[in-house]
């Protein structure tokens, strides 16, 4: 009898492991990147109304770290850091004038994720985000900038495992509420942001580690 | 109680049928698969278009869940007004290689995704007519060189021996970097002479996100 039960037993396995989500599991915590990069370096030269070169470049980056550990019923709480750089230069050869525009940012934040497994390797799941920002600037320019920046997202996403702890992340925000305020002297810019978007056609990657 | 254990063997035997279906592609296979666009439109007297581009892809599965995959686009466009101010002509082509990795879902059809690398070449020279004089033109030629890194997928239907469906839904913008050059010359000029310019432009762009499309491709199969 134990002979004819053996295989389904087995089946029976199989198709469990098929469905396992021990990524999720209470204790079970997870670290995720994402990074991007882009930018250009032009030269112009004009023959008129005499020779000159003028060359510019425009560099962007940012780096984001988000850490998390799971409770029960597959909820994830963590926090993230993040650094932006935006850099432009500048720079003729028929005068001294000569433009170099730093703004670094870092970032801290809060988020909460509800991930709800498909199968073995595919879940998706929503996420709260909370983040404060700071931005200072560093160049030729005389005057001091600050940037102080809250923000607060309701994002969706999913989370694909390509090995048994190796995973992306594909994401997109659906809310997004801002507030931002730049101080140039004495000059104030408040800027109060609210942005639902319920057509997703990107996401964007992150890459990630469980353990 | 017998009755009982068949119905579970049937019922446990319908779920392994589902995850042991048969392949739908068999290593050594290849395919072709293409696209062909000619567009001709005139303006009255005044102004000619005409576009052209043809498309061709090619891959040979190295095991019955991997492809290897080689295409090339190359597209002509001109564009010419009969006083000969306005004059655009480009032309582009590109070559592209990547992998392509396939899983059956159930009978025909299946789902792939895959990556691919390119190299892309673009040349365009255009006389446009210069706002500041009457009779004055800007001429220039420009170049670009590209490499690109991206990826997609979607559904794969094999219709019979000979024809497939894809139904592209999900692309993949990786990485590209690319550089471009370009010069012309300005025939009049306030001053009364012509004067020349040119433009140098390096860019480059880590930027993964995925975005959705639906396209639908055809291919035939080679033994």
């Amino acid at each position: 009898m134990l002979s004819k039960k053996l295989p389904l037993l087995v089946m029976m396995f199989v198709m469990i492991s098929f469905l396992s989500k021990a990524q999720y599991e209470k204790g079970s915590k997870f670290w995720q990147v994402e990074g991007t990069f882009s930018g250009n370096f032009t030269s112009n030269t004009n023959s008129t109304p005499f020779p000159n070169t003028t060359d510019a470049s425009t560099n962007n980056s940012s780096l984001t770290f988000k850490r998390a550990v799971f409770g029960e019923n597959n909820l994830a709480k963590g926090w993230l850091l993040g650094y932006k750089l935006e850099a432009n230069t500048s720079s003729t050869d028929y005068s001294l004038d000569k433009s170099n525009n730093y703004i670094h940012t870092i970032q801290a934040g809060y988020f909460v994720d509800k991930f709800k497994p498909l199968s073995k390797s595919l879940a998706i799941y929503g996420e709260l985000l909370a983040k404060a920002g700071y931005g200072i600037y560093s160049g030729t320019s005389n005057s001091s900038i600050n940037q102080y920046s809250l923000d607060a997202n309701l994002n969706v996403g999913f989370r694909y495992y390509l090995k048994k702890n190796l995973f992306i992340n594909g994401q997109t925000s659906l809310v997004n509420l801002s507030f931002y305020q730049q101080r140039t002297g004495n000059y104030k810019y408040t800027n109060v942001n609210l942005n639902s978007i319920m057509n997703v056609s990107s996401l964007s990657i992150s890459i990630g580690k469980s353990f | 109680m017998k009755s009982n254990m068949k119905l579970l063997y049937i019922f446990a035997i319908i779920l392994l049928a589902n995850t042991y279906v048969k392949a739908q592609f068999n290593a050594g296979e290849s395919y072709l698969g293409g696209s062909l666009m000619m567009n001709q439109s005139k303006f009255g007297e005044s102004l000619d278009n005409h576009n052209s581009s043809i498309g061709l892809g090619y891959g040979k599965f190295i095991s019955k869940n991997t492809a290897k995959t080689l295409s090339i686009y190359v597209g002509y466009g001109n564009q010419s007004s009969s006083s000969g101010f306005l004059d655009d002509k480009s032309f582009g082509i590109s070559l592209n290689k990547g992998r392509q990795y396939y899983k059956t879902i159930f009978g025909k059809l299946g789902i792939y995704g895959g990556f691919s690398g390119g190299i892309n070449y673009n040349n365009q020279d255009t006389k446009t007519p210069y706002n500041q004089e009457p009779m004055g033109y800007v001429e220039r030629t420009a170049n670009q060189i590209a490499l690109s890194f991206d990826g997609g997928g979607g559904l794969v239907y094999r219709l019979n021996n000979k024809w497939a469906f894809t139904g592209n839904l999900i692309n993949l913008d990786i990485a590209d970097v690319s550089y471009s050059w370009a010069d012309g010359k300005r025939n009049l000029t306030q001053s009364g002479v012509p004067s020349s310019f040119s433009e140098k432009r390096f860019e480059y762009n880590f930027k993964p996100t995925i975005s959705f499309s639906f396209g639908i491709g055809i291919r035939y199969i080679l033994k």
